[in-house]
């Protein structure tokens, strides 16, 4: 058995299918917050695929179906917390690459992928920084 | 179960997210799981309710800072968010 379930990711509506949900002991219908987690990151992944280029909302949208704060989401996209709160303030702040960089994670999630920080950049201790030759005016 | 019981349980479920909830709950709200596992774990104040056997958990919040209060049923154990208010 399974219902329809709607899930509301920003402006847009998605619909779709999720396991029966049990009846409480007061006879209402429940699910997990785990199936729940499922539907929200099944939502996401639709709009971020279908949709060219989203908004603000969704991309707040996405960061919650990864259960994630905005620093956990700037860490894994290499950018700092304050960029993230504009993504979702502001309409048109942030492109395709960061849609397609946040699809990615959701689809890892969704797979049971661990999710790993990305590496950052070292220097090595013996790496010598040499100014280059200043030019010279004439 | 005591009030103290009560809120520490809430609590620990939001960590956890061993939770429930019922449909009507996101149906009627936009709501997602993030937020009310953000509301049980921030609550700082369980208060049983005799006329529905329910808990009342205030002081939660959403990550806007907004005051959310959620009820919640103990159904064998299991917590069960059966309402949620933004702004009570």
């Amino acid at each position: 058995m399974s219902y329809t379930h709607t899930t509301h990711v920003g402006r847009f509506t998605v619909t779709d299918t999720g396991s029966e949900p049990r009846t409480t002991r007061k006879g209402e219908q429940a699910i997990s917050a785990e199936q729940w987690s499922e539907l929200e990151r099944r939502a996401a992944i639709t709009v971020l695929r279908e949709i060219e280029l989203v908004g603000g909302e969704e991309l707040k949208f996405a960061r919650h179906a990864l259960l994630m704060t905005q620093p956990e989401l700037a860490q894994h996209l290499g950018v700092t917390v304050e960029t993230v709160s504009r993504w979702e303030h502001d309409h048109k702040a942030f492109g395709r690459p960061v849609q397609l960089a946040v699809l990615e994670l959701l689809e890892r999630v969704h797979r049971g992928e661990p999710l790993t920080l990305p590496k950052q950049a070292t220097v090595a201790e013996d790496f010598v920084l040499t100014a280059l030759p200043a030019k010279r005016c004439a | 179960v005591t009030p103290r019981e009560a809120l520490a349980l809430a609590q620990g479920a939001g960590r956890t997210g061993q939770f429930d909830v019922e449909v009507h709950v996101f149906t009627k709200h936009r709501l997602t799981r993030r937020t009310v596992q953000l509301a049980l774990m921030s609550a700082t104040d369980a208060f049983h309710q005799p006329e529905d056997d329910r808990w009342r958990l205030e002081g939660g919040k959403d990550e806007d800072g907004k005051a959310i209060r959620v009820i919640v049923d103990l159904e064998d154990g299991v917590f069960v968010v059966t309402a949620f208010e933004v702004d009570p």
